[in-house]
């Protein structure tokens, strides 16, 4: 899908009751929106399904923030976290993730369950934009793609250290 | 109305369903959480299962019967409307399977069921998405609440269930859930506090059994200023009680090293003095002996004395006649001189007469003489006779006086005489009392030396007696002597065995190490 969509200003939002659902497979390619999903990204189901989860990813969210949560994942934990995204037309809508990988009957990671709700808008703009601003920063430092999510990873674990909790305990402690 | 209501049948319906997983889900994990809560919940949603799935079915079959006669009004309407009925038909007939197919996946534990790739509109559409909701709702759920739950099982309770977007008994059952979990969370915590109170308990009780067995090993090994200190508080009675104990063996014991240390002095001053009183005691004896000498030659003095004074009233007697007789001479001589002073007086007398004869014999011759002169040379012869004659008669004249002066002489010689006699007879009568003095003196001393003898008898038995005590005195004092050494010997060996406790601690270092050292 050749995509260059340009960031807005804009922000697009929901409803504090509706969840943005979406699922996908073990590589991350989508399997499931919700329609509501499908309204705010501003894409049809159809256009969705089958592409990489990174579709709706924003410029403004650092990778280091994926880093750590595909890291969690990977490790067959949930993880929460919130997420600058952006949908089909660049507008840019804020989510508070809720991403837990999915199990087979085996008891195998079978993919992944994102469920997203209307962050605390508070939280975003007093916490989350100030450390994501400076991680990002801190990324586009960086030419080289591998350097720059190391460092950017390094500095929200330093940030964490600096705080003495673990994420989640961060993230809970909103 | 009627596409509203199917649509809420179709609700119902996929509600009951999902409602039930939850129910199953929530049974599930009950045992996890062991709370009421969560059971409760389980039984709740199983119940609202049942009633909600049978409400739907039994609203959809009513409902599809309605749409039929509503539709067969004329005949093309009614070609128009079989065609449209047989394609919605159709249309329901495969979003039913699709329902039903996914619900059944719901029903066997496949929470990844959707509805995808929706070709639908409208309703039909919106049922399908519904349904979706319904199951991402239920999904987002049961994976909520597992991971809390795993979480709990991890012992981490911040993560509660996000009540955020949660609604009716999706709340209450992730309240139920959250309360359950801080239930737990207080339940651990008071486990934590009380394993560790337990923990610290022990610890504290090691350490306090440590202390106080040092501290008895300290007092086994005599060192009295082993108190307790700085003891946890729930351990400060038996601190407090121990010290106390220690305080008072230590009072206990300073008095009694004290008197030990008292004793020890004394005995020694006893052993000393009663050694003192032993030699005094020998010396006295000794003196007593020398006494007892004494008095002996005292005694034969005093006896020698009385036989002095018998012989000196003997001789005072003696004395006495003598001068007795010397009176009696002294009066004989003075009768003899009287005598003489009368014969005396008889010369002088005669004396006188011769002396007269002489001057008249003078006085004749001289007138012989003168008669001779006249008678011239015949008268001459007789001349030269009376001139002898008066020659004669003045040296009788002289020889006269010289007689008379000598008698004279003597008569004072004789005066003298008598006044010595007499003042001799005096003399001799003093001599007399003063031999009667002497005598009655010698009679004093006699009687007093027959009292000194008695008396001298009366200290030679006090003598025996004071021997007697002496000697048993002696013996006592040896005895004392003895008594004081053994006395003696006890306190040291009282105060050796007391300076085993170590009562003050040492003020320096200097003794301790000089100890060691």
């Amino acid at each position: 899908m050749s995509r260059s969509i340009k960031p807005t200003n804009r922000e697009v939002t929901f409803e504090d009751r509706e969840f943005l659902v979406s699922k996908t497979d073990i590589k991350g390619r989508i399997t499931y929106v919700n329609q509501a999903f499908c309204r705010v990204s501003d894409y049809p189901e159809a256009e969705l399904v089958g592409q990489p989860h990174s579709i709706v990813r924003h410029p403004d969210t650092p990778r280091a923030v994926f880093k750590l949560l595909w890291d969690t994942l990977g490790k067959g934990r949930e993880a929460f976290v919130y997420l600058k995204n952006m949908s089909r037309t660049g507008d840019f809508y804020w989510v508070f993730a809720h991403v837990t990988p999915s199990f087979s009957n085996e008891g195998k990671i079978c993919g992944f369950h994102s469920n997203r709700r209307l962050p605390d808008r508070r939280i975003v703009e007093r916490e989350i934009q100030s450390i994501y601003s400076v991680i990002l920063e801190e990324e586009k430092k960086h030419r080289n793609g591998q350097e720059s999510l190391a460092a950017g990873y390094e500095l929200l674990n330093n940030l964490l250290l600096a705080k003495n909790v673990s994420y989640d305990e961060f993230i809970f402690s909103l | 109305m009627t596409n509203l209501s199917s649509r809420s049948d179709f609700r119902w319906v996929a509600t009951g369903g999902i409602v039930a997983v939850a129910a199953s889900v929530l049974a599930a994990v009950t045992p996890f959480i062991g709370s009421d809560a969560a059971a409760y919940a389980a039984a709740a949603a199983s119940a609202v299962a049942g009633v909600v799935t049978l409400n739907g079915l039994a609203g959809c079959r009513r409902r599809f019967a309605a749409t039929g006669i509503d539709h067969a009004t004329t005949l093309r309407e009614q070609a128009d409307a079989a065609s449209r009925e047989s394609a919605v038909r159709a249309e329901y007939a495969m979003v039913m399977a699709r329902i039903s197919a996914t619900c059944q996946k719901i029903c066997d534990g496949d929470f990844e069921a959707r509805l995808t790739s929706i070709t639908q509109t409208g309703e039909l559409a919106d049922v399908q998405y519904k349904v979706n909701d319904m199951i991402d709702r239920c999904d987002a759920f049961v994976r909520e609440a597992s991971a809390s739950l795993d979480a709990v099982c991890r012992n981490i309770y911040y993560r509660r269930i996000l009540l955020g977007g949660l609604q009716g008994g999706f709340r209450v059952a992730a309240t139920r859930i959250n309360e359950a979990v801080d239930g737990q969370q207080k339940r651990d915590a008071e486990r934590a506090r009380l394993a560790k109170a337990q923990v610290d308990a022990t610890a504290e009780q090691g350490h306090v059994i440590d202390q106080f067995s040092g501290a008895l090993r300290r007092l086994a090994g005599g060192d009295l200023t082993c108190s307790l200190a700085d003891m946890p508080e729930n351990y400060l009675l038996l601190q407090r009680e121990f010290n106390g104990a220690l305080d008072r063996l230590r009072k206990t014991l300073r008095a009694t090293v004290g008197a030990a240390r008292e004793v020890t002095g004394a005995a020694a001053e006893i052993s000393a003095s009663a050694m003192d009183l032993s030699e005094r005691t020998e010396q006295q004896a000794a003196g007593l002996e020398q006494t007892s000498a004494s008095m002996e030659e005292i005694s034969a003095s005093v006896k020698k004395n009385a036989k002095s004074a018998d012989r000196a009233d003997r001789l005072a007697a003696g004395a006495r006649e003598a001068a007795d007789h010397g009176a009696a001479v002294v009066a004989s001589t003075v009768e003899a001189m009287q005598r003489i002073e009368e014969s005396s007086k008889r010369i002088a007398d005669i004396i006188g007469i011769i002396d007269e004869i002489a001057r008249q014999t003078n006085l004749l011759a001289l007138n012989a003489a003168v008669e001779a002169a006249r008678a011239g040379d015949a008268g001459r012869g007789f001349s030269v006779v009376a001139t002898e004659v008066r020659s004669l008669a003045q040296r009788s004249s002289q020889a006269a006086n010289g007689i008379k002066n000598l008698i004279n002489n003597s008569s004072t010689q004789v005066k003298d005489g008598v006044e010595l006699a007499n003042r001799t007879g005096l003399a001799l009568d003093e001599i007399a009392a003063s031999i009667k003095s002497v005598a009655n003196i010698v009679a004093d001393i006699a009687i007093a030396s027959n009292e000194q003898a008695i008396a001298i008898e009366q200290v030679n038995k006090a003598l025996v007696q004071m021997d007697e005590v002496t000697q048993r005195n002696s013996s006592l004092a040896e005895e004392n002597v003895a008594t004081a050494k053994k006395l003696e010997g006890q306190s040291a060996a009282l105060s050796e065995q007391v300076a085993f406790f170590q009562i003050d601690r040492p003020t320096s270092f200097a003794p301790r190490a000089m100890r060691f050292g």
